[in-house]
């Protein structure tokens, strides 16, 4: 099974997470990780990039729906999700979290939708 | 399948705080102009207040998002909004600026004529900068006063932006009847302080609201995940579809692996089609290696719709298997390995519990195993060959020896016919050519056989029944459809089996029928062929045969749970095992577990030995065993030997033996259960008589069709009347066929021969029992010894009364 990898790059404000391979519990906690990391940096926008991860288990999901609420509810910050194929997206609005973040098709709307929030 | 479309369903839930939960998840998604027309469908016909204000409330949102200017006119049953107010214009037509909305808030909390949905519409816009004024304006207001349409929207904002100010305010709000303010107040508490729900936890589990029980069952797994789990799973077999819909809607946040097994079953079991596309979500979303082997078996234990659901989530989680890299093959390549794989594992199941009966004293069962053997050389699995061939040398019984060396012969070495018209032919060439058809040659022997089929001997049909069920097609089903009628037991099973392969369909009209068929086979025959079409009730009944005091009937009862995707039968056939009193069967009993070991199911058989009868506990353990040998050697526990995995076992069963031994907990599922009954036997209504009529009309042919199962097979025996005092001695009320009697007393004589004792029982009547044990299978007891049990009296002649055991205990 290919390792589960985690890319971030800064655009700005916004921080951009790129992720690679089966999205399961501890590919959950990377990006957690990830997000984390990044607050004491001063940053509260995040691009959740999907594309490499086509499938994102139940344990995945929770370990995004946590970090949402952090970003979200704790810091104040906002999501933006990119490149989420049919049964990722149909997961994200079974479980209600393109409620906190919105979907995009590619990374550069989802940008420009952070920089007017 | 479309994620959306089926969680759309459950706005069809007759459950408000199911409808209100989904519409939380979906208002902030981007809505398309067909979804805004179902929505504004919905909310015409929504009855429920606090729900069609959510929905209004959404519609209002999305019209102001799109730059529209008009507001969404209300419906005339809802007349105690304001039909329009210039804040709600406001709300509706732009977003709200951010230095006023807090303002406005204020405004409207203060106003007594306030209009709700302006309020709510305002409360969804706080920006974060002023969303402390806003909570702090909120503080200041009764606003639990409020109508309580309005209150999930209050609370949704202190969701997000109260603080430890609100929570005994939010507390108060999780005993709310509403359910959907119930709901939101739970949300709410579950994000401020989640802790303070665990006092809450057993008035929720105990709530009318099926969405509200869901949602408590998956709080409860926070803190205690085993006992949520029994929860989840009494909601997903609840026999009431609400439930069942309500512990799908939270399936997402249970961790799968802990799931999966019930989820399993449940695709077995369920019907709905609704309900399965979303356990496909499930599965698809949590591909493993192993899943597409038992979705394959739940696919082929199904019919219809059911077995195409099946086979579309099968597709995807193949697919998911390969896009997450857990698998190297594509999806196609997959699918075609896989199918191999379970026709082989399924044929080694059935040549190993042939293998078993084999061996059996019964001379009809040792030639019945011979012949599915035979048959399954024929379908091409060459393994069961020299096991046919072994047999041959060891059998004594001269007629099964030469029917199957027959038999066997020409399948090994098939002799053409110049003749394909069976009429024409003499019995020994119509045998042999019956016995080798294959796809081509049945093409030639068909025109001949509506004729043939008129005269045809028993053997013949048989042979022909199970060549036609091997490489028929849906068209031949009409010439076995007519053997159904058969008198010969031998035939009818082997219609049945051949009808099940070829078309099903063609089978539904007879089960009732041959479900009730005095002979024990055909029965058990019909039940497997029932399976397809209600596996409930096919369950009960084989439930029923193998809990039977005959053991014959519990052999044949294995044999059928064989026949059905393990997942549905798993816990009935570990109960059965730790029952068992014959060996024999508790052989055939673990060479199904065998073709489904893993390493939870190991766990399992290892209690089962210590719960055991003496009789079979041997060959209990020495199946677990071989099983932990094969786990181990194949990689598949993470124990590296078995002495580990037997201190991990025996750990695991005293914690259970504990648990159940100390006071369980008020939210365990046997006392929240016990609360639910009290509250329903105390909210029981009167019965209207027009509930009566709506019943009548209301039941289809398929319910009449499940009562007749049930009255005649699930129901507990009726008592019998007795007769009057100072009739015949064969008339004593105590003696009959459905009277059972539990006795006690002292063995006072052993017949060995006719495999009966006599018990003395102390008392007035000082009355003997002679008791049959013939059929019981259990161990004949010592002379002098006490005897406790149950018996059936049949007849009486003076003191002595001739009885058949039914237990001894």
């Amino acid at each position: 099974m290919p390792k589960f990898t985690c890319q971030a790059e800064v655009h700005g404000a916004i921080y951009i997470i790129r992720t690679s391979g089966y999205l399961d519990e501890s590919g959950g906690r990377v990006i957690v990780e990830a997000v984390e990391e990044a607050f004491p940096k001063g940053f509260r926008n995040f691009v959740l990039n999907f594309k490499g991860s086509p499938v994102i288990n139940s344990q995945g999901i929770a370990q995004i729906i946590e970090l949402t609420e952090i970003v979200v509810d704790e810091k104040k910050g906002s999501l933006a999700f990119v490149g989420l194929n049919e049964l990722t997206a149909g997961v994200f609005k079974m479980v209600g979290l393109l409620k906190v973040g919105k979907a995009f098709p590619d990374e550069t709307l989802a940008i420009n939708e952070l920089k007017i929030v | 399948m479309d994620p959306l479309r089926t969680l759309f369903s459950d706005l069809h839930s007759p459950d408000p705080s199911i409808r209100f939960s989904v519409l939380s998840r979906v208002e902030d998604i981007e809505w398309n102009e067909e979804q805004i027309a179902f929505l504004k469908g919905l909310a015409v016909q929504e009855k429920d207040p606090g729900t069609r204000f959510h929905m209004q409330k959404i519609l209002a949102r999305i019209q102001r998002e799109k730059g529209g200017s008009q507001p969404q006119s209300q419906p005339q049953s809802q007349p105690r909004f304001q039909p329009q107010s210039p804040l709600q214009s406001k709300a509706q037509a732009q977003p709200p600026s951010q230095s006023s909305t807090a303002k406005d808030i204020e405004g409207l909390l203060k106003n007594p004529n306030r209009d709700d949905l302006s309020l709510a519409l305002l409360l969804d816009s706080v920006h974060g900068s002023e969303a402390q004024l806003v909570a702090i304006s909120l503080r200041e207001t009764t606003w639990t006063d409020f109508h309580p349409e309005v209150l999930p929207s209050i609370l949704r904002f202190l969701k997000k932006h109260g603080s430890y100010e609100d929570i005994r305010t939010i507390e108060n709000l999780c005993r709310h009847p509403d359910p959907r303010v119930l709901a939101a107040a739970v949300e709410a508490l579950e994000k401020l302080s989640p802790e303070r729900l665990k006092d809450l936890i057993v008035p929720l589990l105990v709530n009318p609201s099926h969405g509200i029980r869901s949602r408590a069952v998956r709080l409860l797994h926070r803190w205690e995940p085993q006992e949520a789990l029994r929860h989840f799973e009494a909601m997903l077999f609840s026999d009431d579809a609400n439930d069942r819909q309500a512990a799908l809607f939270h399936a997402f946040f249970f961790p799968f692996p802990d799931i999966e097994p019930l989820m399993l079953k449940f695709l077995g079991i369920e019907t709905d089609p609704g309900m399965i596309e979303k356990v496909g979500f499930l599965f698809r979303a949590n591909p493993a290696p192993d899943e597409p082997l038992r979705l394959l078996e739940a696919r082929e234990a199904s019919l219809g719709e059911k077995k195409r659901l099946i086979g579309e989530i099968l597709a995807g989680v193949a697919n998911s298997l390969f896009q997450a890299g857990l698998v190297k093959k594509r999806p196609d390549d997959l699918m075609a390995e896989l199918e191999g794989i379970f026709f082989r594992r399924k044929a080694f199941q059935l040549m190993e519990s042939c293998q078993l009966s084999l061996n059996s004293t019964e001379v009809s069962e040792r030639k019945e195993a011979a012949l599915r053997l035979c048959e399954l050389v024929q379908r091409g699995f060459r393994d069961a060959a020299p096991i046919v061939k072994d047999f041959l040398v060891s059998e004594a019984d001269p007629f099964v020896k030469s029917v199957i060396q027959g038999r066997f012969l020409d399948i090994q070495s098939p002799q053409k016919t110049e003749d394909y018209d069976l009429t024409k032919l003499s019995v020994e060439k119509r045998s042999r050519a019956l016995a080798a058809l294959d796809k081509n040659l049945i093409k030639l022997v068909r025109p001949c056989l509506p004729t043939f089929v008129k005269s045809c001997s028993s053997e013949e049909k048989i042979l022909l029944m199970r060549a036609l069920g091997r490489i028929g097609d849906k068209a031949d089903a009409a010439i076995v459809q007519a053997f159904l009628n058969d008198p010969d037991q031998s035939v009818l099973i082997a219609a049945i089996e051949a009808l099940r392969d070829l078309n099903p369909d063609n089978l539904a009209t007879y089960l009732p029928r041959l479900i009730q068929h005095p002979a024990d086979e055909v029965r058990a025959a019909a039940v497997r062929a029932f399976s397809l079409f209600d596996k409930k009730q096919a369950i009960s009944l084989v439930e029923k045969m193998l809990f039977s005091l005959q053991p014959k009937q519990r052999g044949l009862a294995i044999f059928s749970a064989g026949q059905f995707d393990f997942p549905s039968v798993r816990d009935i056939l570990l109960r059965a095992i730790e029952k068992e009193q014959l060996p024999e069967n508790a052989l055939q009993i673990c060479a199904i577990l065998k073709a489904n070991l893993d390493e939870e199911l190991a766990f399992s058989v290892f209690d089962s030995v210590q719960s055991a009868p003496d009789a079979a506990r041997d060959s209990i353990e020495a199946f677990l065993s071989e099983a932990l040998q094969i786990l181990i050697k194949e990689g598949r526990t993470k124990f590296r030997n078995s002495d580990s995995f037997r201190q991990e076992a025996q750990k695991r069963l005293d914690a259970e033996r504990q648990r159940q031994k100390s006071t369980q907990p008020s939210y365990s599922l046997k006392n929240i259960q016990k609360m639910r009954q009290q509250q329903a036997a105390a909210a029981a209504p009167k019965i209207d008589p027009s509930l009566v009529t709506f019943i009548v009309a209301a039941f289809s042919i398929g319910a009449v069709l499940t009562v007749l199962i049930w009255f005649l097979f699930l129901a507990p025996a009726a008592p019998v009347a007795g007769p009057p005092m100072g009739q015949t001695a064969t008339k004593d009320p105590n003696v009959g066929q459905n009277v059972t009697r539990n006795l006690e007393g002292i063995i006072i004589s052993v017949d060995d021969a006719a495999k009966t004792v006599q018990v003395r029982v102390a008392g007035e009547k000082n009355e003997i029992f002679q008791i049959e044990c013939k059929e019981s299978g259990i161990p004949l007891p010592v002379m002098g010894s006490r005897f406790r049990g149950q018996i059936r009296p049949k007849t009486k002649k003076g003191n002595l009364i001739l009885a058949d055991l039914l237990a001894v205990y």
